[in-house]
């Protein structure tokens, strides 16, 4: 089967799984409330940013609700209420939505200093702000927004202690929680570039080996140890070299028998015998792997010189070697595979 | 004393003994001009692990020790060890179900030394030159090495960087490190915003006791960070005169959706045979690895900060169904780990299931974790594991069933100790198994 046709299956299965979950939280039935449009106000009828966000020096703002009512008095007389710029604002006449881009307190941030000194539009950080017909969260400003730009710009990116006010070893990043410990490995796998993804800007490189070293996976238990390994190398041998050196496997491989060689796999049943002669199987199930030279098989004497001997088949073989007189542990598939 | 005993002895040897230099020489100098000490953080494990089964016991003592010598912002020289030590400490080294890879050494006390290396830190052309025992994870294979790594600050512009590294191979549980050897280079540079191409070339030369194995490996890669939130990488490579594998990956970051998806595409496009160890570890127990394609999805979705859903799949196909055996096995994994956190506990479910040719693995699990006090944190769940293959014509089913308990106890800010204790119940016997022991970060 090709490997198209085997990912649709557990595609759909995925599938099937985020749009269950969607349904459950409710993120396709929440009804999206009324929104502040920069598309509208910005693109269409070319305001300036400043025509709203005037505020404190130190930060830009949010309007008024008379800033809004000195156009929207006479624009929403029509509208239902629930439509109308009022609806934007508490009761105090404070605008209800917290700002997108709000930063957390501890954040040490000049809005003047950035926009009078080191950037002359607000679109170099409010990117596209201008065809949005909604603030959602996306439209807020990331740390490696922050860290690019400053990366360009000669500052030091990883100096935490330029925008960090609160640097607590403890601290972790929002993204550090809800079985991070599953996650962590995406972030290194794709070894992006952007700074919030950066493990080393926080731990030491030495943290990852110390810890993988000491905290095997949960299904490593004393079974996996004895014989789940074994199947789980065999469907998947990648897997393991993700920690284990691969001298290990040959140093304890080398004094270690498999689970399977005890009992009666060897005298005097030898029942290990027919591994490989029910039926012969040429390439034989992993005897080799180990048993490489093992003398008993190359004795196995040789036809006899004879041109009927030499140009016999197998069926040939039978007809004088009665499988009745003939005990062997072969089933008789192919004599010619050690008597040759 | 072995080979690898004596290279990881002289190692430690010479990091501590720089270390105890540096502070000497430091604290003279103390008189005529302020210096940086020379401080030192690590980690420090150490556990005890006694187990039982109905007729058998083990009791093995197990201690890592992390050292982080200086600070690469504040000094000019910085060390680094890493190292294991294991004691058997009641002489059980039979052929018994406890026997581990330690036991396979005449003496109780087995050390290994992971990492032990002095970085020089304020050369003007160099970001890194390293010295000494080092594991390096970039590189094509990860290249664990005793020996020298150099890489060049970025160039201002194109952040183009350079750097090579060779050494005699470390192959911790070999006898001798005799005519082993591993060397290679790489260059780097981000032609465009939110790209980086590097090429690597790796050789490495490993002397085994049937031949001696020369390999060369070539590799081109690119990322590209499409957005803050996708990321593209590919790979491919070369070994030898053959074309060797092919990887494609993407990844999407939304923390805003607080949504991460990762799907990468693998082809391995020759068959893997009798290569030098960094290139083809497992050909010794499993042979020959033959050509084949994978696709792997996970997807980890929160909703909200109580519920989140980890989930993906892994389908293997070979190219060639023939070559399906012992270990070539075409096989399809799925798993999904849903957890709940509430103000009482933290909840996961987690649930596997591998289907190949007549080998499945079904898995199920739970975990219940719950912060008892600000210091104690106790856990209990329980791991349930069926393994079903055919061994000759039989069908053979390992139901394996673990409950366990763990207790975290934070004593000081940087001390922990722990105590867990594991009941496994499968086809053979009955197992018990306890780990206690206490880890501290300095």
């Amino acid at each position: 089967m090709d490997l198209l046709a085997r990912i649709v299956k557990p595609g759909l299965g995925l599938l099937c799984l985020a749009v269950v979950g969607c349904a459950l939280f409710g993120t396709f039935s929440r009804e999206k409330p009324y929104a502040f449009s920069h598309a509208t106000h910005v693109g269409e009828f070319e305001m300036a940013c400043d025509d709203c966000h005037y505020g404190e020096p130190e930060t830009p703002g949010m309007p008024t609700l008379d800033d809004c009512m000195a156009c929207h008095e006479d624009l929403d007389e029509d509208n239902p209420p629930d439509r109308r710029v009022t609806a934007l604002f508490d009761e105090d006449e404070v605008y209800r939505a917290v700002h997108a881009a709000a930063l957390n307190d501890e954040i040490l941030f000049d809005h003047d200093a950035h926009a009078d000194g080191y950037v002359e539009d607000c679109r170099a950080c409010h990117v596209g702000i201008e065809r949005s017909s909604r603030i959602v969260a996306a439209d807020r400003i990331t740390m490696n927004a922050c860290t690019d730009c400053h990366t360009e710009n000669g500052w030091d990116a990883a100096d935490c202690s330029m925008c960090h006010d609160e640097i607590d070893r403890d601290w972790m990043p929002p993204e550090h929680r809800l079985g991070w410990d599953r996650r962590h490995g995406q972030i290194v796998r794709c070894e992006a570039e952007g700074t919030v993804n950066n493990c080393s800007l926080c731990h030491e490189e030495s943290t990852c080996i110390a810890c993988h070293r000491v905290t095997p996976p949960r299904d490593h238990n004393h079974h996996f140890r004895l014989r789940g390994h074994g199947i789980a190398a065999s469907i998947d041998r990648t897997r393991c070299a993700s920690c284990h050196e691969p001298d290990g496997c040959n140093r304890c491989h080398a004094t270690t028998e498999p689970l399977s060689h005890v009992g009666s796999f060897g005298s005097p049943l030898n029942r290990h015998c027919l591994g490989c002669h029910l039926p012969l199987q040429p390439t034989n199930g992993g005897c080799t792997t180990c048993h490489r030279d093992t003398p008993s098989h190359a004795l196995a004497p040789g036809l006899p010189p004879t041109p009927a001997h030499l140009m016999a088949n197998d069926a040939q073989c039978r007809e004088c070697h009665i499988p009745d007189r003939l005990r062997h542990p072969d089933n008789g598939d192919s004599c010619r595979f050690c008597h040759r | 004393m072995c080979p690898e005993s004596r290279r990881a002895t002289l190692w430690v040897g010479l990091i501590l003994g720089w270390a105890l230099l540096a502070s000497t020489a430091r604290a003279r100098a103390e008189d005529d001009e302020p210096a940086e000490p020379l401080t030192v953080h690590g980690a420090f494990t150490l556990r005890y692990h006694p187990r039982w089964t109905s007729d058998d016991s083990d009791h093995d003592l197990d201690s890592t020790l992390s050292l982080d010598i200086g600070e690469a912002s504040r000094h000019a020289v910085t060390g680094h060890v890493f190292l294991r030590g294991t004691a058997d400490l009641d002489g059980n080294r039979d052929d018994g179900p406890f026997q581990s890879l330690a036991d396979t050494y005449d003496h109780a006390v087995h050390g290994v030394l992971y990492e032990g290396y002095i970085d020089l830190n304020e050369t003007e052309d160099f970001e890194r030159v390293r010295f000494g025992r080092q594991l390096v994870f970039d590189t094509p294979e990860f290249v664990h090495f005793d020996g020298l790594s150099l890489e060049t600050r970025p160039t201002a512009d194109e952040k183009l960087r350079f750097g090579a590294y060779a050494g005699v191979s470390v192959h911790l549980y070999e006898s001798s490190p005799d005519g082993d050897l591993v060397a290679g280079a790489f260059g780097s540079v981000e032609p465009w915003k939110g790209g980086r191409a590097r090429v690597d070339w790796l050789y490495a030369r490993d002397d085994t006791r049937l031949a001696v194995d020369r390999n060369h490996l070539f590799r081109a890669a690119l990322w590209h960070d499409l957005s803050e939130r996708w990321n593209l990488h590919g790979a491919y490579s070369w070994l030898e005169d053959q074309n060797r594998d092919l990887l494609l990956r993407a990844t999407y970051l939304g923390s805003d959706l607080d949504l991460r998806v990762q799907g990468s595409y693998y082809r391995l496009l020759e068959t893997q045979v009798d290569y030098a160890l960094e290139f083809d570890p497992y050909y010794q127990q499993l042979q020959e690895f033959f050509p084949y394609q994978q696709v792997d999805m996970t997807i980890a979705k929160d909703f909200g900060n109580r519920f989140v859903v980890d989930a993906g799949f892994s389908v293997r196909v070979l190219d060639d169904s023939d070559d399906e055996g012992a270990f070539n096995r075409e096989f399809e994994r799925y798993f999904v780990t849903p957890t709940w956190v509430q103000d009482w506990a933290t909840i996961s479910l987690t649930g596997s299931l591998w289907y190949s040719d007549g080998q499945d693995i079904h898995t199920l699990g739970f975990d219940v974790t719950k912060d008892l006090t600000e210091q104690w944190e106790a856990s209990v769940g329980s791991y349930y594991s069926l393994y079903k293959y055919d061994l000759f014509t039989d069908s053979e089913r390992d139901d394996v069933r673990t409950y366990y308990f763990k207790l975290e106890h934070e004593v000081i800010e940087g001390l922990d100790c722990d105590l867990e204790a594991s009941y496994e119940d499968d086809d053979f016997d009955d197992w018990f198994g306890v780990k206690a022991g206490l880890r501290w970060i300095f």
